[in-house]
């Protein structure tokens, strides 16, 4: 693959090798972009970053598509992939140097339907989380992971991963005693 | 309200939150643009590899190689040596990187953990954990380990029979300086609210010299990067912020301006390296070497071709790697010179087909780097020789649920 977009040698086997192996890609990133870009979003807390996180996340799968020979272990390599992209060092550094000059302007017309004066404490409350942890709380929460599997995928020990939940839950319970609202939304819904 | 309601109240906001996520969905276009933005950066680093590597590599595995024959035998406490031959650099000036086929070395010179059996395999023998701690060093008469706990980071202070003695609340990571008669971790100070502290401690038995600490930003998690200097330390808060902690009459800190993010400090010379910018469309950065003592915001050199991660105990190098990660971590595995930049040797990977990935490197001796290294779903610790040699120093650990091993006195992100 990179001979074929570096030199524009491409003999006919090549393409048609190509051709099967984009649109093996393509069905499988038309199937999966919804629930990613959803993780997406939760883990980087708006759209612009959640799109861009994808994009990042798909082209480097991309570029390994070939090497990741057992096709069920795809999910996992992707979300490997996204959640340590969004917990790089090096792009919160980036991301807030961006921030700070202002160079997001698309993030500020972006809305959903929570953002009407209607912000849930809870959602306030899972994006005060550490980039870490939250990954810990959308990864076993939300994607349903089991405490290994999220382990595995953030490179930490299970105690980490269930201490971080833990603790995530004890500050939720905290937060419920000074802001009652944030349970009541969960019980009204019931 | 229990753990299950708020879990179930998470569970739900979660859900309920990203539903109406649609955004603007991606072709396959819109991939492979970014896709080929970031081979050519892959691409160009390969280039300059195979220019400067050919130039730099081959004179120096020379030396290595005459050096190891013809000098004195190594001290007993060092790993033997490899009696493999030198290999000779692929065509792009890089050595090949694979865990399979390689001859078994001798067991490594640092301490790892075994996940499984929860068991620190020092030089000496394996020892019995009271559980697989993310990190463990030797503390005075007993060990420094770090935990995940209830309410984070846990420095747990051991005796030498592995009985918990203590416990505070900690940092992201504890860091042994080279000769291991140092260590530096954070804790908080629950005598002030919210106080962090940084502190540099002898670790050795006997060793004549006072604990030192410095305050961090209040309410902050530390990421202690090591030591620079026999009188100063470098360290990070998770929110960024990059501080030389230094031990005069007054001691103090200093912010250092250079850099995003700061991945490494050499106890020998002082220098500090680390991201000096980011590209986020390319996921990659450009990294940079500074010197502190000559100025705390420009870089002594600067490289796009490179991750920069540790320096070799003497200061003479630093581990280094493509600056494209994925989920595993760089693809490859570098030494460059820490005065230049200049690469002098290169491991890429011989499995085209298979995902190759360097989840960690550190340096056994100044002349030798230990590489744990992913290949498909399998990992193993690899001896990598400034001259190119690659060897086995541990078995083939199947990548399955859980990580089945890791260095011991490094932190792990």
């Amino acid at each position: 693959m990179e001979c074929l977009v570096e030199t524009g040698v491409v003999t006919r086997m090549d393409r048609a090798t190509t051709s099967t192996r984009d649109a093996e890609f393509e069905e499988y990133m038309a199937a999966r972009q919804p629930s990613l870009l959803r993780t997406a979003y939760l883990l980087t807390g708006d759209r612009h970053s959640a799109e861009d996180l994808v994009q990042t996340s798909l082209a480097k799968l991309y570029l390994s598509w070939d090497k990741v020979q057992k096709r069920e272990l795809l999910d996992g390599y992707v979300r490997r992939i996204m959640v340590n992209e969004n917990n790089s060092l090096w792009r919160r550094a980036w991301k807030r140097k961006e921030v700070t000059t202002d160079e997001l302007p698309e993030q500020a017309h972006v809305t959903d339907r929570h953002d009407h004066g209607e912000r849930s404490a809870l959602w306030d409350f899972v994006q005060t989380l550490p980039r870490k942890q939250r990954a810990v709380i959308v990864l076993r929460y939300y994607e349903d992971l089991t405490e290994a599997e999220v382990a595995d995928i953030l490179g930490i020990s299970v105690g980490t991963v269930k201490s971080q939940a833990s603790r995530a839950l004890a500050s939720m319970r905290q937060r419920v005693h000074t802001q009652p609202m944030l349970a009541r939304d969960g019980e009204e819904e019931r | 309200m229990n753990d299950f309601d708020e879990r179930d109240l998470l569970t739900r906001e979660l859900r309920d939150r990203s539903q109406d996520v649609g955004g603007h969905p991606l072709g396959l276009d819109h991939v492979r643009t970014r896709a080929r933005r970031i081979q050519r950066r892959r691409n160009a680093v390969a280039g300059t590899v195979a220019a400067v590597v050919l130039a730099v590599a081959v004179p120096t595995a020379l030396s290595v190689t005459d050096a190891t024959r013809n000098g004195a035998p190594p001290p007993a406490d060092q790993p033997t040596p490899s009696v493999t031959e030198t290999p000779t650099p692929g065509p792009d000036g890089t050595f090949p990187l694979s865990i399979k086929d390689l001859p078994r070395g001798a067991e490594p010179g640092v301490s790892y953990v075994l996940n499984a059996e929860k068991t620190l395999v020092t030089p000496d023998g394996p020892v019995d954990l009271p559980e697989a701690y993310s990190q463990i060093t030797p503390y005075l008469d007993g060990w420094l380990a770090l935990a995940g706990g209830e309410n984070g980071y846990e420095n747990v202070f051991l005796d030498a029979d592995m009985d918990v003695e203590r416990t505070t609340l900690g940092g992201a990571g504890i860091v042994p300086n080279a000769d291991g008669t140092r260590v530096l971790y954070s804790e908080r100070d629950f005598n002030v609210a919210g106080r962090t502290v940084v502190v540099d401690a002898p670790s050795e038995p006997g060793y004549e010299r006072e604990p030192i600490s410095w305050d961090a930003p209040r309410g902050s998690t530390v990421a202690p990067v090591g030591f620079a200097g026999e009188d100063t330390v470098a360290f990070s808060t998770e929110d960024g912020e990059l501080f030389l902690g230094v031990d005069d009459a007054d001691p103090h800190t200093v912010p250092l301006q250079g850099f995003l993010g700061i991945s490494a400090a050499s106890e020998a010379n002082g220098l500090v390296a680390g991201m000096v910018s980011y590209d986020d469309m390319e996921g990659a950065g450009c990294y940079g070497v500074l010197d502190p003592a000559v100025s705390t915001t420009d870089t002594v050199w600067d490289t796009c071709d490179y991750a920069l991660f540790e320096f070799s105990p003497d200061g003479r190098f630093v581990i280094a790697g493509p600056p494209q990660f994925d989920g595993y971590g760089p693809s490859g595995l570098a030494v460059l010179d820490a005065a230049s930049g200049d690469p002098v040797v290169e491991f890429s990977p011989s499995a085209k087909r298979t995902v190759t990935a360097v989840s960690n490197a550190v340096w056994e001796d100044s002349d030798t780097v230990l590489a744990l290294v992913v290949e498909g779903d399998e990992t193993r610790m690899v001896r990598a020789e400034l001259d190119g040699r690659l060897e086995a120093v541990t078995d083939t650990y199947s990548i399955g649920m859980n990580l089945p091993l890791w260095f011991a006195d490094r932190p792990r992100s």
